[in-house]
């Protein structure tokens, strides 16, 4: 299970050219990351909800590794041929997206838009937001971070933003620890969506469930306890040794583009022990759901699918 | 049986003990911060601490070798060893860094591990896969079976009978030793002692009873002073999950007596010589690298690997041994550089669950995490 370096190059470059060419790290077509807005006002302008369309583009960041997968691409040997061919039918097309994936991931957005209204939370909306780069930073490209971060945060104080409310870990994390550290200036106030959620109000829908923590909401951003107090109504099957916040693991999600048999191996782990809980998972993250999800042992919710104001 | 097995069979075991002994004895987290403090002293002046230590051991008849590289560090003991010996080695991942065993056996010495787990590892042939507990791959089943190969002996896979028949096994070397090898949990700078923690006893035996007492370690494993030693083998016992530890020892110097007229001669019951040989091998460089002088600070409890995803879905694969683990990436980037580092430093998820257990407060993700970028920088 090494990782090849000259894969990792190639998709630095995909990532790259299809930022350039389109602000998302994948080659879709941008509509996809907006359409969840339709017949919504455009809201104020200070404060956003800004989903760096990670909801919408995971599936399909999977899928497309998935087919690269078959190409043998990510697993060194000929690999710089062979990652030369993959680049090839990466960046050459327009990935489809898959419309039930699409359908479920707008449902979450529209939950959470939901719930941060009922919370008296008024977010304005952008049309053509930006992927926040967190990507380029996991992968180890920091450089190519940083100049790249360094528009994003242009794009948000042109349009005078002061606020951002981020739906997942990734893009929260990499803006409110990561920003900063690249960044020159960068002070825009970013806060996850979690936090604003009335808790006295949440209901829960289902329950006897078990939570998978995103890692970074649990040990990089100190969401461990919110998360609990928002599904506490669902009566969530706990375990020190399974969902406790230092022995919790990982979905394999950060793996998946650069190592993919690492990822469903840690995958199957994971959901193994999730599974000798509940079947039914709840996680806040769009990484861990797909990943979790393609295990087939758990079926996986997101926590803005199952709660509600 | 495979690695999944044994891995959630060490993990079940050992993660509730660690939670309780940390739950029974609160000082510990008081103890954490002194040996931090301590620790990030001596690494921010390392070379002065180093000299102290120098002064100290020759202050107390021993005798102190600086060795820069894996290579330096295996002569200078080759040479006190010499050949045709007899050597006894308690558990020591620095020995297994540099290959000393690999050395002096080539000198022509018969040298045994006495550590359960190491001498299981030796015996199989293989490589160590966790920091502590080296054998944690073989299941009882497979030890039973090694030992059934390779020694000819036939023991039940039941760990109380496998640990007899190797305590039978290990007596007869531990008597006809010349030489023991230990390594060292701290070493004080201020009395050259170095403090040994343990549950078998093993290392007692190997400090003690052959004539001759080396210990071979990492530069890193200096301390201010010998109190803080101590407080370190408390800790690295208790966030492996084993405190109290079985035994604490401390040597400084020969054994000695001063029985008859009051006046200090030596040997008296144990070694003649003690020898002390710090290897650098990367760790005065990395001590004033501005991220990975972090690594120094480890304590070697072996508590992030069983916390990790990634090792639980690799075991010694993530890492080289001897240093595995979320720990091993960082070590292996000490000690053999970001090259060989880098492509470890690749599969790790940035779970982050090390960090939060590393009695130490090691950010070891980020440590990870700037391996993976200048490795990255370097393969271009
Ligand atoms: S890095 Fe921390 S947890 Fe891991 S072995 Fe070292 S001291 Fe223990």
């Amino acid at each position: 299970m090494e990782p090849s370096t000259s894969w990792i190059f190639s998709l630095r470059d995909l990532v790259l050219s299809s930022l350039k060419d389109r602000g998302l790290p994948i080659p879709v077509d941008r509509e996809i990351c907006s359409r969840w807005q339709q017949g919504l006002p455009s809201g104020p302008k200070e404060t956003v909800l800004y989903t760096s369309c990670m909801y919408q583009m995971t599936p399909m960041i999977q899928k497309a590794v998935e087919n690269l997968e078959k190409f043998g691409a990510t697993r060194g040997g000929a690999a710089s041929r062979v990652a030369a061919v993959a680049a090839r039918y990466f960046g050459g097309l327009v990935l489809r997206p898959d419309k039930e994936h699409l359908e479920r991931a707008y449902s979450i957005l529209r939950s959470i838009y939901n719930m941060l209204r009922k919370s008296n939370v008024e977010v304005g909306l952008l049309p053509d937001e930006p992927y926040s780069g967190a990507l380029l930073y996991e992968l180890g490209f920091v450089e190519d971070f940083a100049s790249y971060a360094a528009e994003v945060y242009k794009y948000f104080e042109e349009r005078g933003v002061r606020r951002v409310i981020t739906v997942d870990p990734h893009t929260q994390y990499v803006l409110e620890r990561i920003y900063p550290q690249y960044v020159p200036g960068f002070d825009l106030d970013v806060r996850s969506y979690l936090e604003y959620i009335d808790v006295s109000r949440v209901k829960v829908k289902i329950s006897g469930f078990a939570i998978h923590d995103s890692c970074l909401y649990a040990r990089f951003l100190g969401k461990y306890d919110l998360v609990r107090r928002i599904l506490a109504g669902g009566n969530p099957v706990e375990d020190p040794y399974v969902t406790g916040r230092e022995t919790s693991g990982c979905c394999g999600g950060p793996a998946e583009s650069i190592n993919p048999q690492l990822a469903t191996k840690i995958a199957l782990g994971r959901a193994k022990k999730l599974a000798g809980l509940s079947r039914t998972v709840v996680s806040a993250c769009p990484i861990c759901l797909a990943n979790l999800s393609r295990t087939g042992i758990v079926e996986v919710r997101d926590l803005a699918e199952v709660v509600e104001l | 049986m495979s690695w999944e097995v044994a891995i959630e069979r060490a993990k079940s075991s050992i993660v509730p003990r660690t939670y309780d002994v940390l739950k029974r004895y609160p000082y510990l987290q008081e103890i954490r911060k002194q040996v931090r403090e301590a620790k990030e002293e001596v690494v921010k002046n390392l070379d002065h601490y180093i000299e102290e230590t120098r002064k100290a051991v020759e202050r107390i008849g021993g005798r102190f070798y600086l060795a820069g590289s894996a290579q330096e560090a295996t002569e200078i003991a080759a040479k006190i060893v010499g050949s045709g010996k007899v050597v006894v080695m308690s558990k020591n991942n620095v020995a297994e860094e540099t290959k000393l065993r690999e050395r002096l056996e080539a000198a022509g010495n018969e040298v045994w591990e006495t550590d359960l787990g190491a001498f299981l590892v030796q015996i199989a042939g293989e490589e160590p896969s966790h920091i502590l507990a080296p054998a944690v791959h073989l299941t009882k089943e497979r030890v039973a079976q090694v030992l059934r190969e390779r020694l000819g002996m036939a023991v039940p896979p039941d760990a109380v009978e496998i640990a007899a028949r190797v305590r039978e096994f290990l007596r007869d070397k531990f008597i006809k030793a010349d030489v023991g090898i230990t390594g060292a949990n701290a070493v004080a700078a201020d009395t050259g002692a170095v403090v040994l923690v343990e549950n078998e006893g093993n290392i007692r035996m190997t400090s003690v009873l052959p004539p001759v007492h080396i210990v071979y370690d990492g530069v890193d494993k200096i301390v201010p002073t010998l109190v803080v030693a101590q407080l370190v083998a408390d800790l690295q016992s208790a966030y492996a999950g084993l405190y109290p530890p079985t035994y604490m020892n401390i040597s400084a110097g020969p054994s000695s007596t001063a029985d008859i007229e009051m006046t200090r001669v030596s040997p008296a019951q144990g070694p003649r010589e003690y020898h002390m040989v710090l290897v650098d091998n990367g760790r005065r460089a990395a001590a004033r690298d501005p991220v990975l002088w972090e690594a120094l600070l480890c304590i070697r409890c072996g508590r992030c690997h069983l916390h990790c995803p990634v090792y639980w879905a690799l075991g010694k694969e993530f890492g080289k041994p001897p240093y595995t683990g979320p720990m091993g990436v960082m070590w292996t980037a000490v000690t053999r550089g970001i090259e060989e580092a880098g492509p470890h430093a690749l599969k790790c998820v940035h779970a982050g669950n090390c960090r939060e257990v590393c009695p130490m407060g090691i950010d070891i993700p980020k440590v990870i995490h700037e391996v993976r970028v200048r490795y990255l920088k370097i393969t271009k």
